[in-house]
């Protein structure tokens, strides 16, 4: 947790015990050879200030008198901003790179927040670079757009897979680059700039991937409202030919946050073992299926009226499905349910979901089966699915040498380095975590040097820390 | 597709994330805990005084601001005075 700043309040200290000058900012009365003045009253620092003789002060003191009374219910005319622009210039850098390691992902956020609160990031338009077997591109659908701007429910309500979403939204980051190993799918390689939005208050892309069109994300541009321009690059970081100079410049140095999920080393899809003896991750993948758009995309047939309908189908599936999932949960049994529509769970489909539920109570205790998981492990199969691929030994040093071969090709450091180990839930193996977070430490320190932090904060064992002591 | 937490374990115990100080020693007078700050995050500036000598110092801000960004703003700016 951030720590109190001492050091600043001890700094404050020394600060009125330093010599005065006459015309300083903050007041005073210079005394060479005297001992140390005590700080001056307010009617000293007026005559110091104006150099205007004593008996003239107590006019003067008179009149900003009545200026304060005056000022007391209102704050000093700086410019109204629109959105989240600061008014303050000056970025603060830090001594050397921090590292902030967390376990749950959104957890990175509590320490981004900070940076930008004390201007060690600008408040917009950074860079994320993030290393992660997942995009943690989805938009939760749960929390309001406008909540992007309310640190409290960020910091509580997010979770793993929609904490950048709103960063996005907020306008801290405008680009994200995700760089994955090759065996990850859930959104093809290369450059999408779209808009991002809120449509009545729920957050929205105009981004026609089958990612965002899954989770219902997706919006035409007309219905988007208080857009921004964003990218998304996505990178294969097990190509030789990955260069950080396609997406970084020099002019980056001031906004570039590198952002390492542990699970882009070696990961597993903890829904596969759910209800594993009933092979349920397998029939969900079935039950779940939708059309996805790419094919129309990359023949060029694709138009928004596609992709509006591909939306629409797919929502209206999530509905249907959600129903009945829920039903089976507080019922335990198909009776009562309302048959679907059958334009949107076909009688092949719900005949899949019965023979799911039988082979469930074939293979466990009804009250073992938790069909709202079961609904969610089934969100989750998508066309392309959660990875689910834990390294070798061999291949973990392959991708050791390739994120090193990254960081050396680096045109700019990075501000901060934020880290996950994403193994509380089983993404990342916990009989690797260890070791992979070792060799990224080992890997960082032998590539930037002295110019990273010695010590990494360790959010995840509660290590007090202060971005001002950093 | 985005990835869920699982479900099978209980949901993690939310960090507290402890409060930041909300008042400050007066780099004046000293005195301690004297200085108090006003937060006006719909203009985007700020204002923190010291009730016993009277110093007052004003900056800009942004809706992720805390009061101790306004303190350290303050002692900042008095550090580049000197």
């Amino acid at each position: 947790m951030e720590s109190d700043t001492t050091e600043k309040e001890s700094t404050a200290a020394e600060l009125q015990s330093l010599p005065l000058q006459s015309e300083s900012v903050v007041g005073g009365k210079a005394g060479q050879g005297e001992a140390t003045p005590p700080p001056p009253n307010k009617r000293q620092k007026i005559a110091l200030d104006a150099a205007i003789p004593d008996d003239q002060v107590d006019e003067l003191k008179e009149k900003e008198v009545v200026e304060e009374e005056e000022e007391e219910e209102t704050v000093p005319q700086l410019v109204a901003v629109e959105r989240a622009q600061s008014t303050q210039s000056s970025l603060r850098k830090f001594s050397r790179i921090p590292v902030f390691i967390v376990d749950y992902h959104n957890d990175v956020l509590e320490f981004i927040y900070r940076c930008l609160a004390t201007r060690h990031l600008p408040l917009e338009r950074n860079i994320l670079v993030h290393f992660d077997s997942h995009p943690d591109l989805v938009v939760a659908r749960d929390i309001p757009a406008s909540a992007s701007y309310d640190k409290d429910i960020m910091l509580n309500e997010l979770s793993i897979e929609n904490w950048i979403m709103p960063t996005l939204y907020a306008g801290h980051f405008d680009r994200v680059v995700w760089l994955k190993n090759s065996w990850c799918q859930q959104i093809p390689t290369g450059k999408h700039d779209f808009k991002i939005g809120h449509k009545e208050d729920r957050i929205g892309v105009d981004c026609p991937l089958d990612y965002f069109i899954a989770e219902g994300n997706y919006c035409t541009s007309e219905e988007l409202q208080e857009t921004r321009a964003v990218q998304l690059q996505v990178h294969d970081a097990d190509s030789e030919s990955l260069d950080p100079a396609q997406f970084l410049t020099a002019q980056d140095a001031a906004g570039f946050v590198l952002d390492i999920d542990l699970d882009f080393f070696s990961t597993s899809n903890p829904f596969l073992e759910i209800y594993k003896d009933a092979n349920c991750y397998a029939q969900l993948t079935e039950i779940f299926h939708f059309e996805s758009v790419e094919p129309a995309k990359q023949a060029g047939t694709a138009t928004i009226a596609d992709y509006c309908a591909t939306a629409a189908t797919r929502q209206k599936q999530l509905d249907a499905l959600k129903r009945i999932f829920w039903h089976l949960e507080e019922q335990r049994s198909f009776d009562g349910l309302e048959k679907p529509d059958e334009s949107v769970i076909t009688p092949q489909i719900y005949a899949k979901i019965v023979q799911l539920a039988e082979q469930l109570q074939a293979k466990y205790p009804d009250d073992e089966i938790d069909w709202l998981l079961i609904f969610d492990s089934g969100s989750t199969t998508d066309n392309n699915g959660l990875p689910h691929h834990i390294s070798t030994s061999k291949e973990l040093a392959e991708y050791f040498a390739n994120f090193k071969r990254f960081l050396q090709r680096l045109p700019v450091p990075p501000v901060a380095i934020t880290m996950a180990h994403s193994a509380q839930d089983d993404y990342c193996p916990q009989d690797q975590v260890a070791f992979i977070e070792e060799q990224v430490l080992r890997l960082l320190r032998e590539v930037f040097g002295d110019k990273l932090h010695e010590k990494a904060i360790l959010h995840y064992m509660d290590d007090p820390w202060d971005v001002m002591k950093l | 597709m985005g990835r869920r937490k699982s479900k099978r374990k209980p949901p993690p115990k939310r960090k507290n994330i402890e409060p930041l100080d909300q008042q400050f020693n007066c780099p004046f007078c000293n005195h301690e805990k004297s200085c108090e700050v006003k937060m006006d995050k719909g203009r985007n500036t700020a204002k923190i005084t010291c009730r016993v000598c009277l110093e007052d110092f004003q900056t800009g801000i942004n809706f992720l601001s805390e009061p101790i960004d306004v303190y350290n703003d303050w002692v900042d700016a008095c550090e580049t005075a000197n």
